[in-house]
């Protein structure tokens, strides 16, 4: 059987369970993003509202730059101040997504994107979204399925797990709730 | 080579084996029985031109195909036209 499982990686993991939502702030649980500004904190919610990272000191992944690093490198802040992108570990990437399964398949055609919650090609509405693969050089702007990030093939194994680098912005004010991840593949 | 992200011919190269052995083409005899050529191919030349599955993963076409060789994989097979290897991961 396949399964995915969603982590917010921490100090300590937080399981995104099916009816919780991932949430992006101002630095502290439910507080505001200015608008044009990018995250400064993420969190679990769940589906009563209570903040199911509190106590796991969960990462952060803020956009700073499109190409403003080395040799055109995007940039981001994930509690050291501003670094080119691609100087990330997995481990301070702010979203683990495993794939596992009972037989050994290699995975491929990954696609991983943010949507309306309602349909794949629409882009989430005011939001400004950048997303990256640990390892990439620069941010996607992953709005809607046809300008996902594309992740790197996995080889055959029976779990999977790949790390992603997160942030948004609001481009209006209020709160943004037609807003989803979805992340597809293929195995074989 | 540890378990990570590689390009396609970084993985052909950890093989360590300085060209492959790939059929070019049948050569076919009065009885017509055929019978493969075979032919040296470095790894960068195997791209496009022949088959390359690494991992499980088809159609690897290009050198810098990037692939994810997950934590915990101990060996991974390679197979480079008909011929078939395995290249064991350092742990």
């Amino acid at each position: 059987m396949a399964t995915f499982t969603f982590t917010l990686q921490g100090a300590s993991p937080t399981t995104i369970d099916a009816t919780d939502i991932i949430q992006f702030a101002g630095g502290t649980f439910d507080s505001p993003i200015a608008v044009n500004s990018y995250n400064d904190s993420t969190h679990v919610e769940s589906s009563v509202g209570a903040d199911d990272s509190n106590g796991n000191t969960p990462h952060n992944n803020k956009f700073i730059s499109q190409t403003g690093g080395t040799g055109g490198d995007s940039q981001a802040d994930w509690g050291d101040g501003t670094e080119d992108l691609d100087q990330i570990t997995t481990a301070e990437c702010a979203l683990k997504i495993n794939f596992s399964h009972g037989s050994a398949v290699a995975c491929s055609a990954i696609k991983f994107y943010a949507y309306d919650g309602t349909t794949p090609a629409t882009a989430p509405s005011n939001i400004d979204v950048r997303v990256a693969e640990q390892g990439d050089a620069n941010f996607t702007e992953a709005e809607g399925s046809a300008a996902a990030l594309t992740l790197a093939d996995s080889g055959s194994a029976t779990s999977h797990d790949f790390f992603i680098v997160l942030s948004a912005s609001p481009l209006t004010v209020g709160e943004k709730t037609a807003f989803a991840f979805a992340i597809e593949l293929t195995y074989q | 080579m540890k378990a990570g992200k590689y390009t396609a011919l970084e993985i052909l190269k950890a093989l360590n084996k300085a060209t492959f052995k790939v059929a070019t083409h049948a050569e076919m005899d009065e009885e017509g029985n055929e019978t493969p050529v075979f032919a040296d191919v470095k790894p960068e030349d195997v791209f496009g031109k022949y088959r390359v599955r690494i991992a499980g993963l088809r159609g690897i076409a290009t050198p810098d195909h990037v692939i994810n060789l997950q934590a915990g994989t101990e060996k991974v097979e390679v197979m480079v036209g008909t011929e078939t290897y395995e290249l064991t991961l350092e742990k």
